[in-house]
């Protein structure tokens, strides 16, 4: 009798645990199972998400790793954690504190504790001898990492940073493990041990990227089998072969109509601008584009309205005219107050006559230069034709110079050109991120004209530590007014993305970079 | 006995060699020889040839906005920025030819001074020159061709990239060397050579004026067929994006680059470049064919 | 004879060696900078002293004699350097490549000859007739269309018949079938030229062989039209052919670098462009390397052949 009450029970328990563990995973999963191969268009040249910020090593390597935060897709950018549990920040800004979720596991089995992240933190932010960490600046504000238990982890700035937060989502910032670090601190270079919700399956170089599924993903929501991931060359051709079944960097029109064409209903296409602006860069060392008016002339020639529509049907650029922010962001300039500034406006004509009359009056009408392009198709080419025309149209003669990838590089840091193509990748609209590159060259890299501005130095590390976001806005848009009349940058526009997948890929959503939301968390085949 | 033959003896004129003779014997080579001909006038004249300039952006001839297809103002289409194909394909002659002409003629004139040298001196620098070509000859034309244009930067005169002309020469060189050197071979030991040596003339003499215009024959047929390569060689190095880069027309950049993602709908942007690069080598042929057939059948080369 | 290929073979280790040294010293003069491509390409803050860390760790700041003597004491024991992209033995990328352009290389050469024999000798007996101007439109063709567009055109054949097949290369050994569809069209691509040329010569050398006094000969003895070419005819006629069999597989290792970028294929011809665009001086170097000592080795065999077949070569040198 009490044996068949307890068996009774015991079934009733375990149907229950089983249905409710199947509503929670059909939850996160409405259906397991499959392989999703994807292309991506470039090599990684390395496996270590510390030292570089390649879309390549992103779409192959994101899958395998957890970072402290994410952002929740739907509502971007808001975070949520990833590896944490909870956090506050203390009312000064100077203190961050993150309990971390219990139960996470490598890969390798060992568990994820706050030394994990400490140690991960500590990577990024001083590197050891022979690593390189790229975004090593970012991180200049962190005073000291503590763990006073196993699962918290304490962050002390030295001074408020109002880019901090989001920082802690990037996925480049992957948490490694704390061992593998002590046991060689170029381990992840070349060997890949985390807590995403794929698991590392083998890469021969040049064939497909393998990872199964990690069954003790703490979120439970990887729902392929395995994924696949392949280097192609043009994304046309393999998708309509079926040779691969997504890409995330993005597709340009005319492929697009291709698609369309070929595969009907069974392509799908999600769409949302990507934060990398590109940029013209003018060397402070050219004669000529010392005088402000030069500068502010060959910014005057553009047809940024008209212009940048038609080119976003053959490449994928944005259609319409932006300043260092992305348009419709938070911190950036209204159009009513941007379309003011010279360069914007929506009369070419008279924008045209007007930087002639500047071009002359300061000798330079008809004006010689170099104008050094990357040889890589989209969008560069068609950039570079594009500026070739518009500046023909006052009279100025440019001269285009293509080079590969690895002397466009080499020539744009030592200055060898008039004016160069330039771009500022990102993953937030946050000034700070994005209006690094262009204060003082003595303070920033990736300054490649080497102008110097004093004004917009102070006013960039005004923005930087004021939390008020009001009083932020104001100066920044100080910030980008200044920016973009002085013209030793000239912006173009942004990037427009538009990702094809065959339409069996469900569950994705697209963020505001191609370097987000590649962990294929809720990702299914139907 | 009458002696009187009742055959008559005539004297058989020697076959005249003149140009109407070899368009008679040789009609295909007459063919290619015309074909080459006009390439090289729309080359020449290409301004006045083309209908537009083709660096001319005109976006509504663009497929990628709906236009482009081939019409009465565009005859064979429009590219990715709507500029004229046609007009490209003329300017683009101008690339293929001027690269083809000068690296093949850069080529096999240095191939057949080291080639006639090397056999003139004969004993050991005859053996390190043979070495040396041996060596030369153990990389393949690409491989050489892309390895020259990594080392040399992009080179500007009067609009020719002239890297991509040394790239090309350099591979031919050397197997120009080998066919001179064995044609010379068999010239250096005739008996006017020795005379023109006791006579005191200097070496470089007799190599220029006493040798190589003796190597005409190979020389020129082997130009030929090397023009013709030489133009299929810049067309796969733009098309890898290794030689001419934008926004030079070039047949190989036509059908790669900003062009590449119209294929299905807009067939006509890759096949035009195609065929042209094709007409072009064809003719260089034909008419290489037909000089080796009529210089010297025999000609083993 | 095996005097002579002994000759031939201890030949060929001064030129191996004097190729090493060619390519190093010639490799050496490539401008560009991988390191900062690298690091740089992609946007992020690096400064100048990290990116010449870097080129320190990596063994491009050693001294020249240094780099050289590393390299040349490498090579006998199949270390080729790391490529400075990925960081992996260059001689380990290389290997994972080289077995789909080698079996590319031989599929295109069997196809070529089996295409360009019957083809060659039919066009020289049936010389003058229209089979005869058929074939030689179709050689020329070879010759002249470009191995790149007829790849390109090849593919969009396929593709508007059905799907591609599957990225990732796929061992013949495992799944023939698979294997086969991702070779057959990149081999009819390359193909397409060697089988032209083959034809070519096959049929120039027998119509010339068929006007030589010994064939008249044969002929006036009353020997069988068949016999007559095929014992007196043939062997002789291939000799310039395998002259120009063994000539011309440069140009199919050429073609291959072209095709594999074509066909997206991972093989050393889109390796090579990979590195040269990259300028990963030691996988350069690496596959420059090994292209030009298998090279060295073709035409060792292409010589031997020829001597083996004509006993006047042997006795020249």
């Amino acid at each position: 009798m009490l044996n068949l009450k307890k068996s009774i029970v015991g079934v009733l328990a375990l149907t229950t645990f089983a249905l409710s563990s199947s509503i929670a995973l059909s939850a996160s999963c409405p259906k397991t199972g499959g392989v999703l191969k994807y292309g991506v268009k470039a090599e990684p040249p390395t496996y270590d998400m510390h030292g570089t910020n390649s879309y390549a090593v992103n779409h192959f390597v994101a899958q395998h790793y957890s970072t402290l935060l994410t952002f929740d897709w739907d509502k971007f950018p808001k975070l949520e954690g990833d590896v944490a549990d909870s956090w506050n920040q203390s009312s000064d800004g100077l203190t961050y504190t993150f309990k971390i979720k219990k139960g996470i596991k490598f890969h390798d089995g060992t568990p994820l504790t706050s030394a994990d992240v400490k140690a991960s933190y500590d990577r990024l932010k001083s590197p050891p001898k022979g690593v390189i960490s790229v975004r090593k600046a970012l991180f200049s504000a962190i005073q000291s990492i503590s763990t006073p238990d196993s699962d918290t982890v304490v962050f002390k700035l030295s001074k408020p940073d109002a880019f901090m937060m989001s920082g802690f989502a990037s996925p480049f910032n992957a948490i490694y493990s704390a061992k593998d670090i002590a046991k060689d601190p170029k381990f992840h270079i070349k060997n890949i041990n985390g807590t995403g919700p794929y698991k590392f399956a083998g890469h021969k170089s040049g064939e497909a990227w393998k990872a199964v599924r990690y069954d003790g993903f703490h979120h439970g929501d990887n729902c392929l089998d395995a994924t696949e991931g392949y280097r192609i060359k043009k994304l046309g051709e393999p998708l309509i072969g079926g040779q691969i079944d997504a890409e995330w960097r993005g597709t340009a029109p005319p492929e697009r109509i291709m698609l369309k064409k070929e595969m009907g209903d069974k392509v799908t296409f999600q769409a949302k601008t990507l934060m990398t602006a590109w940029v013209v860069s003018l060397n402070s060392k050219t004669k000529a584009f010392q005088n402000q008016k030069v500068r502010q002339a060959l910014n005057m020639c553009i047809d940024r309205h008209a212009g940048l529509k038609t080119l976003a049907k053959i490449t994928f650029v944005a259609p319409r005219p932006s300043g260092f922010l992305l348009y419709g962001t938070e911190y950036a300039l209204p159009d009513e107050e941007l379309f003011q500034i010279p360069g914007f406006t929506k009369d070419i004509a008279s924008s045209r006559k007007k930087a002639m009359k500047m071009l002359k009056e300061a000798g330079a009408d008809g004006l010689e230069f170099t104008y050094s392009n990357r040889a890589v198709s989209h969008p560069y080419d068609h950039i570079a034709i594009w500026l070739m025309s518009e500046w023909k149209k006052c009279g100025l003669k440019p001269k285009m110079i293509t080079n590969p990838t690895s002397k466009f590089v080499k020539i744009r840091r030592e200055g060898g050109f008039d004016a160069t193509i330039d771009w500022a990748p990102s993953f937030l609209p946050d000034p700070t991120l994005m209006h690094f590159k262009y204060i003082s060259a003595d303070r920033t890299a990736s300054n490649y004209s080497k102008s110097t501005d004093r004004e917009l130095d102070r006013l960039f590390d005004a923005q930087a530590g004021e939390t008020d976001v009001a009083k932020r806005k104001a100066i920044v848009h100080e910030f980008e007014k200044k920016a973009l009349i002085s013209s030793w940058v000239l912006p173009v526009t942004y990037t427009d993305r538009v990702i094809a997948l065959n339409s069996k890929v469900k569950g994705y959503k697209i963020a505001f970079s191609h370097i987000l939301n590649n962990t294929w968390r809720g990702v299914y085949l139907d | 006995m009458s002696t009187e033959s009742s055959i008559s003896l005539t004297l058989k004129q020697p076959s005249k060699r003149t140009f109407l003779d070899f368009i008679k014997q040789q009609p295909l080579g007459f063919i290619g020889l015309v074909l080459i001909v006009i390439m090289f006038t729309c080359a020449i004249f290409a301004p006045q040839v083309a209908p537009y300039n083709p660096e001319d952006i005109d976006f509504e001839a663009s497929p990628a906005l709906g236009g482009g297809e081939p019409s009465w103002e565009h005859l064979l289409g429009g590219d990715a920025f709507g500029r004229d194909i046609l007009s490209r394909l003329i300017y683009g002659a101008r690339t293929a030819l001027s690269i083809g002409f000068f690296s093949a003629m850069l080529g096999c004139t240095l191939g057949a001074i080291i080639g006639t040298t090397s056999a003139y001196f004969g004993g050991k620098v005859d053996l390190i020159i043979q070495r040396l070509i041996d060596l030369m000859l153990s990389f393949p034309i690409v491989v050489l061709a892309i390895v020259v244009i990594a080392i040399f930067p992009k080179t500007v005169v009067a609009g020719i990239d002239v890297n991509v002309i040394i790239a090309i020469a350099i591979p031919f060189t050397p197997k120009v060397a080998r066919v001179i050197r064995a044609q010379a071979l068999t010239l250096v030991t005739l008996p006017y050579i020795d005379a023109a040596k006791a006579a005191g003339f200097s070496s470089k003499r007799i190599i220029f004026r006493h040798l190589i215009p003796n190597v005409s024959a190979p020389f020129l047929i082997m130009l030929t067929a090397f023009i013709g390569q030489a133009i299929l060689l810049e067309a796969s190095l733009s098309y890898l994006g290794l030689g001419v880069v934008e926004p030079t027309p070039s047949w190989g950049l036509m059908l790669s680059g900003v062009n590449s993602d119209y294929y299905r709908t807009a067939p006509w942007m890759i096949i035009y470049p195609g065929v042209a690069v094709s007409i072009a080598v064809f003719s260089f042929n034909l008419l290489g064919d037909s000089l080796r057939d009529w210089l010297d059948p025999k000609l083993k080369l | 004879m095996l005097k002579y290929a002994l000759k031939r073979i201890l030949l060929m280790f001064p030129t191996l060696i004097a190729v090493a040294v060619i390519v190093f010293l010639v490799l050496r003069v490539v401008p560009g900078d991988i390191v900062e491509l690298k690091l740089t390409a992609e946007g992020g803050e690096v400064t100048l002293e990290q990116i010449e860390e870097e080129k320190t760790r990596l063994g491009l700041n050693d001294p020249m004699h240094i780099q050289f003597y590393k390299y040349m004491t490498g090579i006998p024991r199949g270390d080729l350097g790391i490529s400075l992209w990925t960081e992996r033995p260059v001689a380990d990328e290389i290997s994972a490549r080289i077995g789909l352009s080698f079996e590319l290389a031989i599929l295109s050469t069997i196809l070529a000859v089996l295409i360009a024999f019957p083809l060659g000798t039919l066009s020289a007996l049936f010389r003058g007739t229209g089979l005869d101007y058929v074939i030689r439109i179709i050689t020329i063709g070879g010759i002249a269309v470009p191995s790149f567009w007829l790849g390109m055109l090849l593919i969009m054949l396929v593709l508007s018949f059905g799907k591609l097949p599957p990225l990732g290369t796929v061992s013949l050994f495992v799944d023939p079938l698979t294997n086969f569809n991702q070779m057959i069209w990149p081999a009819i691509s390359v193909g397409y030229r060697y089988t032209s040329v083959v034809a070519r010569i096959l049929r120039s050398s027998i119509l010339e062989v068929l006007s030589e006094d010994y064939i008249r000969t044969a002929r006036a003895k009353g020997l069988f039209e068949r016999v007559v070419i095929v014992k007196h005819g043939m062997r002789n006629a291939l000799l310039p052919t395998i002259t120009v069999i063994g000539l011309e597989f440069a140009f199919l290792l050429g073609g291959l670098v072209v095709t594999e970028s074509v066909f997206n294929l991972n093989g050393i011809g889109k390796l090579f462009i990979d590195s040269v665009v990259r300028n990963d001086l030691n996988l350069l170097q690496g596959l420059v390397l090994t292209v030009a000592t298998s090279f060295v080795f073709v035409n060792l065999i292409v010589d031997l052949c020829y001597a083996a077949l004509d006993p006047r070569i042997r006795y020249q040198s």
